[in-house]
């Protein structure tokens, strides 16, 4: 295909989304129909440009030098696409259902709604198909305003706050990764995506000449030190977006949120851009050689290996559904850059793999949560005793995604975290070792935040009383088809898992 | 020598003709003579410039004197660009803010306000252009006299106190320079710009009077800093930028400021010499302030509750990132440093003119929590605040993400003990605009019906039920007697408002997407400097 189907893959949902803000619909079903047909079209271009990819990269514009604006696919690109371009027409499915009971007397503020929601879709391609690291932090920066609309939507003190501290949260790390990228702009041969990076050291041991007269000795680790520390200036920035333990209490907080978009973005599109950020610049543009057995790789392990613990323990602590899920998503997103961070091929797979099952897995379980907040009111732990038996497909999903996140076999989760541990045991460091035990302490604890909502769902406590939930049901076929979804992927990965692992492991070779 | 030779000289003399013609003119006339003049001189700079960029760099004599008695006009690709993005600013500055004029003054004193302008522009014009240091100082006391008036003729007890702080301040300021001239005479025998450079270069190579050419540098550092309000010497910035005319706050903060930061740059360029200027330790003073300045103008931002001030205080750090361009000392921080002067320009002026149209649909208040929802009122302004706010934090496409860009460039190849205190307030800085620009955006765009109930009760005490509010329709009710339909300002209602926002936007996104030719005549001014 010509490369040019990359901008047309951006625009159609940018313009699309846009453009429900204008067209004045008959009706709601004529607004959900047309916002389902354009993310539709555009999931299924993007898996048309994965199938076949343009031969060349589409190049836009150019700022200065270097930092120019490209477009191209690659294979890391591509596992992040399709994780999204598959699960955005479902979450907008599931989103028509529940945006019903969210908004009552107004019909605009629903438009403006899924104009952004269509918007971020087109945002979010815009950095799976960035062919520099600069087009990726465009559109990162991007992804941070378009979704500022979805998190105010209910327009509450609340809601302002959360999006406030969003706003700060995010716009001040990608300050800090900008620093990361223009250094790599400086000391590297292109800012462009490459397999084991773009540094190039002639130049990198020219800055330490011009800057101090060192030891020609000493020049090169004085070098390399520097780089490394900008590196961790690019891991906490981008990490903010993934949630790493100082910088993420926006997350929690966000799930003031409607829930289709805590479920899409604050479990799947937003958090794991910054987890693809920090996958980008680890092994495409500093290249793990550099960062290999150095303080920049021990600093942010042990911060990544304490946050699996923080989050779940926080989870286990919160007596609110949707923020006991976004503290197991922080748990859940450290996994991944701890994968990121073992910094081995098989590291990368199992980071890859926890980015995509983890996403259909907490998008499943906030998708059940979603629903029972708005078919029966009720957002903690503690009070959704008996739900089980009247809602029985919301729970069976929700128990198949509980299951797969604390990792039992069969389940997609076993094969994500198994990958990270085999990653973690082979790449024979010491500190790796500690996160594969943190990783099982992890398990753990997931168990008891999971299961409790389980067990009270389907065993209430004594004296519980059958007719306070008489009235509740499962909701319409739109949530429903969904879980159904969900369900068969978590349990049809957990049990094939060979084809996507050896696609997975032929893009951590680079050979996709 | 061709007729563009001439321009600069007839740009100065033509505002002054009509700075003094103005006084007797009705206002209407005084105010087209202005927007003529402006557009005329904005026209010439054009023509320099592109002469410069073909034939390069030339040097005017008045009345063909030589050097000890004749006076020196310079024209080069960075002066004539300056020129005429300097007139570019003020006319849109002039355009955007003149209905809040006729508010704001009484209508005896229309006239001279223009005549202030006018002065204005010849003498920015004169700094811009001018080859000899003491011809600069005479303009810049021009400047600073009508910048005085730009403050004062909205007379209210603010302004006036405004007012009489921003003289003592300026004129401090011009006196350190004047001082620091004298010194650099007494050592050099000369005034004008390229007979110095020559004097002081054979100083130095003989090595004779070392510390009063420092001395003397560092007094004109220290007072051009005062007079463009760099961190310590700020205190006069907020009350004169947050309380004068619209059109005034524009220019002072887009232009006054940046005439003298180019004088400066002249200074380093065209009389000491940059390698000289960077071989004493007075740009590493530069560039902490610079950095004090960049952390504490946004703090002073963060904890104001009143939108004219707090842009005015969000100048403070912008000029503090000019400042620590400079102490950088390196050719590569000197380009970010012009970049962001061009940069600022255009946003702060934007950022004005979209603040006044915000608060016009707020009843005059600049509280934000009765600039709930103006955006909606008031699209095209609120459009404007949202561009300009997002160019300040450094979102990619606006000119602010250039200068981040240039900035964290230069700041890659200094040592270290310069280079990671630059990327960490940089860093840190990012994050305190997106703090209280983000919030301003957030408060703005927040639809009005959520205003406090409390608050609407004390306001309004025969409250109707809030109903439906339909903000893409247009279908509003008034919900506490606060703010009802008449409010509302429709594109068309003030068309000529509307186009200068339109214009600053694109002209800020021209700046963030086309911005290699810009620097490219940045880099070229710059070598024809020396």
């Amino acid at each position: 295909m010509s490369s040019l189907w990359y901008a047309i893959l951006i625009l159609i949902p940018v313009i699309g989304g846009l453009l429900v803000m204008r067209i004045p619909f008959k009706s709601r079903n004529a607004m959900c129909i047309y916002v389902e047909v354009v993310t539709v079209l555009t999931s299924v271009l993007s898996f048309a440009l994965m199938l076949n990819r343009p031969k060349q990269a589409l190049h836009v514009l150019t700022f200065v030098g270097k930092f120019s604006i490209d477009f191209s696919m690659d294979g890391m690109g591509m596992v992040f696409a399709a994780l999204i371009s598959f699960l955005w027409p479902l979450a907008t499915l599931y989103a028509f259902d529940y945006m019903k009971h969210e908004v009552t007397e107004n019909s605009c503020r629903e438009a403006t709604f899924f104009a952004f929601y269509v918007v971020t879709f087109g945002v979010t391609l815009g950095i799976a198909n960035a062919g520099n690291l600069l087009t990726m932090y465009v559109f990162y920066e991007m992804l941070t305003l378009v979704t500022v609309p979805l998190i105010i939507f209910s327009l509450s003190r609340e809601a302002t706050l959360a999006t406030r501290t969003y706003l700060y949260y995010s716009l001040g790390g990608a300050g800090f990764g900008f620093i990361t990228l223009v250094f790599l702009g400086n000391y590297g041969d292109s800012l462009d995506f490459v397999r084991g990076g773009i540094l190039d050291y002639d130049s990198v041991k020219q800055l330490v000449y011009v800057s101090q007269s060192t030891i020609s000795g000493a020049a090169s680790t004085a070098s390399a030190n520097l780089l490394r520390f900008i590196y961790l200036f690019g891991f906490f920035g981008f990490g903010v977006k993934a949630a790493v333990c100082p910088l993420n209490s926006w997350l929690p907080k966000a799930g003031v949120a409607p829930t289709p978009v805590t479920a899409l973005l604050h479990a799947v599109a937003v958090v794991k851009s910054g987890a693809f950020a920090i996958l980008r610049i680890t092994y495409y543009s500093f290249g793990t050689e550099l960062l290999k057995e150095s303080f920049a790789q021990f600093v942010p392990m042990i911060i990544v290996i304490f946050t699996i613990i923080y989050g779940c323990s926080q989870a286990v602590r919160e007596r609110h559904i949707k923020r006991r899920l976004a503290y197991s998503t922080i748990s859940n997103l450290s996994y991944i850059l701890f994968g990121a961070l073992i910094m081995t091929p098989a590291g990368l797979v199992g980071a890859l793999s926890h980015m995509l099952f983890h996403g259909v897995m907490k998008i499943c379980s906030f998708f059940c949560a979603g629903a029972v907040i708005t078919g029966t009111g009720k957002e903690y732990v503690y009070e959704l005793d008996g739900l089980g038996k009247k809602m029985p497909v919301t729970f069976a999903a929700f128990t198949v995604s509980s299951f797969a996140l604390m990792g039992v076999p069969g389940l997609c989760g076993f094969i994500s975290k198994w990958n990270l541990a085999k990653a973690a045991v082979l790449s024979d460091q010491p500190l790796a070792f500690a996160g594969v035990g943190a990783l099982l302490i992890s398990a753990l604890l997931t168990a008891i935040y999971m299961l409790q909502i389980v067990i009270r769902a389907y065993f209430p406590h004594q004296g519980f009383r059958p007719a306070t939930v008489e009235k509740f049901h499962d909701p319409g076929w739109k949530m429903l088809v969904p879980f159904a979804i969900f369900m068969i992927l978590m349990t049809g990965f957990g049990l094939f898992s060979s084809p996507v692992t050896a696609l997975l492991t032929a893009v951590a070779g680079g050979g996709l | 020598m061709a007729a563009v030779c001439n321009f600069p000289l007839f740009s100065i003399v033509l505002c002054l003709i009509s700075g003094t013609g103005s006084a007797v003119l009705k206002k209407e006339a005084a105010r087209i003579v202005n927007i003529v003049l402006i557009t005329v001189c904005g026209l010439m700079s054009v023509a320099v410039m592109l002469y410069c960029a073909k034939y390069g760099s030339f040097t005017y004599m008045m009345g063909h004197f030589p050097a000890p008695w004749g006076n020196e006009v310079r024209g080069g690709v960075l002066e004539g660009f300056m020129g005429a993005f300097f007139c570019l600013i003020m006319l849109l500055s002039m355009l955007g803010g003149h209905k809040k004029l006729f508010d704001e003054v009484e209508i005896s004193k229309h006239n001279l306000y223009y005549v202030l302008v006018n002065l204005l522009l010849s003498s920015l014009i004169a700094l811009v252009y001018t080859n000899d240091l003491f011809t600069a100082y005479v303009f810049v006391e021009i400047n600073t006299i009508s910048a005085c008036g730009l403050i004062m003729i909205r007379q209210t007890g603010r302004t006036l106190e405004a007012a009489v702080r921003y003289m003592i301040m300026s004129l401090l300021g011009s006196g350190l320079l004047l001082i620091g001239i004298c010194i650099l005479y007494d050592i050099t025998g000369h005034l004008l710009m390229s007979n110095i450079r020559e004097s002081v270069e054979a100083l130095i190579a003989t090595g004779e009077y070392r510390e009063p050419l420092v001395v003397s540098v560092a007094l004109m550092c220290v007072g051009l800093a005062i007079k463009s309000a760099l961190f310590p010497f700020h205190a006069w910035l907020p009350d004169a930028y947050g309380y004068s005319t619209v059109s005034s706050a524009a220019i002072l903060s887009s232009l006054v400021s940046k005439g003298y930061i180019f004088l400066l740059i002249k200074i380093f360029y065209r009389v000491i010499g940059f390698e000289t200027v960077c071989g004493t330790k007075i740009m590493n003073v530069l560039f902490v302030f610079g950095l004090i300045a960049m952390v504490s103008g946004s703090v002073g931002a963060i904890r104001e509750n009143d939108i004219r001030r707090m842009i005015a205080y969000s100048s403070i750090a912008q000029i503090g990132y000019i400042y620590m361009g400079f102490g950088m000392g390196t050719e590569l921080g000197m380009v970010a440093s012009i970049f962001h002067i061009l940069s600022h320009a255009a946003t702060k002026s934007l950022l004005f003119i979209a603040a006044i149209g915000l608060t016009d649909v707020s009843h005059g208040s600049r509280a934000f929590l009765d600039l709930t929802g103006s955006a909606h009122r008031n699209r095209i302004a609120g459009a404007g605040f949202l561009v300009g706010a997002l160019s300040m934090v450094g979102i990619p496409l606006f000119s602010g993400f250039i200068s981040k860009l240039q900035f964290m460039d230069a700041a890659g190849s200094l040592s270290y003990s310069k280079m990671l205190p630059s990327l960490v307030v940089l860093g840190i800085s990012t994050i305190l605009n997106a703090i209280y620009f983000m919030k301003t955006v957030l408060r703005i765009y927040t639809p009005a019906e959520k205003i406090p109930v409390n608050r609407a009760m004390a306001d309004a005490p025969t409250v109707t039920a809030p109903s439906a509010f339909h903000v893409a329709t247009g279908e509003r009710k008034g919900i506490n007697g606060l703010i009802v339909e008449k409010d509302r300002i429709l594109f068309k209602e003030e068309a000529g408002y509307g186009i200068v926002i339109l214009c600053f936007i694109l002209l800020n996104m021209a700046l963030g997407l086309m911005s290699t030719p810009i620097l490219q005549a940045i880099r070229d001014g710059l070598s024809m400097f020396s």
